[in-house]
């Protein structure tokens, strides 16, 4: 269980979050919508210790305070950042295997444990012909699975993913997701997710946070928060939302007689 | 247990890796033990090197040999395999606490602040302790002196390229190290200016690097710190590897970077500091011996730390022996040696690997 209190953030003389105060239970997956510099980032980096922050954060009932980070912390928080360092020359396997660090003794080497829970990993994010592969030399779709192999092998309770589908192609985006999903529902994982498409939000999180500006705005089920009205108050989109069969559609609306301008000559539908 | 979990094997220090190194170091040193004025036979060497062992003798050493290896050789030798050893670890240690593939020693300055300490302390320090520690003058000060230049200078590098504005590049850090061992060079030169007509030569062959131990006491004197170092490098590798990702995602994995950061550069640099009072400036070896390390045996700390000190070590070890048997018996300081052979080498490095830059 995650739980947030009152949680501001200043950069300079700037208020970037004001007082957030939310509650994601054991085993349950929550999504960070809202504009770009809504403040989406900055509320995982917080939670996560990156940043300093007033207020609470308690991960499964012990308290994080600001500033207090190190091995206990990545044991209850693991990170997966928006834009990851990959070093290209490192294996993947000793990638994955720093996800173990908090485990480790000051000194010592990693152990058998250590080991097994990176390969299962690999094993269960189909990563196990990669593992001598030099990071620099995967595809999209391979790295985003090795940097959520590291944070998972963090075997921490609550899994902070900042953005982890944004450069990746709609398959690529659903398979993460759904491994995500999978190992959610068999470890009762807890899930805080920044996300951008409200579509993929809907689908996959039992709770939408809007944010706008440092606060949150609207909180609550995906059907219920994705009205037209909000997206259009916060997001200033012009949107219709349909019912699909996994949750709320949102689709972009061009403004009225758009559709029907001219948008010059057209090829015929050629499949090969 | 079974082919998967080899596949799936993390890399590791393997017993090869470090047999290899320590089969070079002592090949280095048992050549460097055998040439010089007076040859002896590598088995001599051996013999001398093991004499007061139990086992049946191949050859009985002289007395001659004896000596000549114990007191002339051997501590020029071990005094090599320390600085060496030190200065390569200096430098890959720097190069994954700042993440940064050009730092070095030289490059961020610290062996300038070494340096000037060492000259403050040889010129003032003679006159203040002089009295009182005999005729050894401003020498006996010059470690100390050496500790507190190389910290004044990396906490100068360090602040410098943090209060530059806008992002932290590698590069930023690599010119506030130029700008510093500069100003230090200079206000050294300054001092050495000031001071010509005090008897420098001595000052002057130190800052072009030597090796030549007077006796025991050099190689004494720069072990504990060199000892301590490479303990607290060593113990910190893995640390190296999890700093490798960046402040943010170390911290992400329970690491905290600032101390970290502070215990692996305060450590480097007690080893720097001690490496240099001993044997003066000797450059590129802090460049060199890690990055063909990496190119050989990859990118990760577990390797290139332990592998750095054996290969830095033997390095330094056969530097040495041809400066002082290349022009025999003429002496080339150590210094132009490890600059003539290592920077050329250096930028085939470079353009080999273009990945570290």
């Amino acid at each position: 269980m995650l739980e947030i209190e009152e949680l501001c953030v200043s950069a300079g003389a700037a208020r970037l979050i004001w007082s957030i105060s939310m509650t994601v239970p054991t085993g349950s997956w929550a999504a960070l919508v809202g504009p770009n510099g809504a403040g989406k980032t900055t509320l995982c980096r917080g939670v996560t210790g990156l940043i300093d922050y007033q207020g609470k954060v308690r991960v499964a009932g012990r308290d994080f305070p600001s500033g207090r980070n190190g091995r206990a912390r990545a044991k209850a928080i693991a990170y997966v950042p928006q834009k990851p360092v990959l070093p290209p020359a490192m294996a993947v396997t000793d990638y994955v295997l720093l996800g173990r660090f908090s485990h480790h003794s000051y000194l010592g080497a990693e152990t058998a444990q250590d080991r097994r829970v990176a390969r299962d990993l690999m094993e269960r994010l189909e990563l196990d012909h990669l593992c001598q592969r030099p990071l620099g030399q995967l595809s999209g779709g391979e790295a985003q699975r090795v940097v959520l192999a590291r944070a998972l092998a963090q075997e921490a309770p609550l899994l902070v993913m900042d953005e982890p589908t944004a450069s990746l192609d709609l398959g690529h985006a659903q398979s993460v997701l759904e491994l995500v999903d999978e190992l959610r529902r068999e470890r009762s994982l807890t899930v805080l997710w920044a996300v951008h498409d409200l579509t993929l939000a809907a689908q996959y999180a039992a709770t939408l946070s809007l944010l706008s500006a440092g606060h949150v705005v609207v909180e609550g089920p995906p059907h219920l928060v994705l009205s037209p009205t909000n997206i259009d108050r916060f997001f200033g989109a012009r949107t219709e939302v349909f019912h699909g069969t996994s949750g709320p559609v949102v689709a972009p609306v061009r403004p009225f007689g758009a559709n029907r301008a001219h948008r010059g000559p057209a090829q015929e539908l050629r499949t090969r | 247990m079974d082919a998967r979990a080899g596949k799936l094997a993390p890399t590791r220090l393997t017993f090869w890796q470090v047999a290899a190194g320590c089969a070079f170091l002592a090949a280095s040193a048992v050549a460097s033990l055998m040439v010089g004025p007076f040859p002896l036979a590598p088995g001599t060497v051996i013999d001398v090197l093991f004499g007061w062992l139990p086992w049946p003798h191949l050859h009985a050493a002289s007395q001659l040999s004896t000596a000549i290896v114990w007191q002339i050789r051997a501590p020029r030798v071990a005094l090599a395999i320390l600085v060496g050893a030190m200065l390569a670890a200096a430098g890959a240690s720097y190069q994954g606490v700042f993440s940064n593939a050009l730092a070095d020693p030289y490059l961020l300055g610290i062996a300038a602040g070494a340096g000037l300490g060492a000259t403050v302390a040889f010129v003032y320090g003679g006159s203040i302790l002089g009295a009182a520690a005999g005729s050894g003058g401003g020498f006996g000060l010059m470690p100390l002196a050496a500790f507190a230049g190389a910290v004044v200078a990396v906490m100068a590098t360090f602040a410098l390229s943090r209060s530059r504005r806008g992002p932290r590049t590698p590069a930023a850090l690599v010119l506030s190290g130029v700008a510093v061992a500069a100003f230090l060079t200079a206000v050294q030169s300054f001092l050495q200016e000031q001071h010509a007509s005090f008897g420098m030569t001595a000052l002057y062959s130190w800052l072009l690097g030597s090796v030549a131990a007077q006796g025991w006491g050099p190689v004494l004197s720069v072990l504990p710190y060199a000892g301590a170092s490479a303990i607290v490098l060593l113990a910190c590798r893995r640390l190296l590897d999890a700093m490798s990702l960046g402040d943010d995602e170390a911290t992400a994995l329970g690491v905290h970077p600032r101390r970290a950061r502070l215990i692996v550069i305060a450590a480097a640099t007690l080893g720097t500091a001690a490496a240099v009072s001993a044997s003066g400036l000797i450059g590129f070896v802090g460049i060199i011996v890690p990055h063909s390390i990496r190119l050989l045996a990859g990118p990760s700390y577990r390797r290139i730390v332990p592998l750095s000190l054996l290969y830095g070590a033997g390095f330094l070890v056969l530097a040495d022996l041809l400066a002082r048997s290349a022009l025999s018996p003429q002496e080339v300081p150590i210094g132009v040696v490890t600059a003539i052979t290592g920077a050329p080498f250096f930028l085939v490095v470079m353009r080999q690997s273009g990945k570290f830059a």
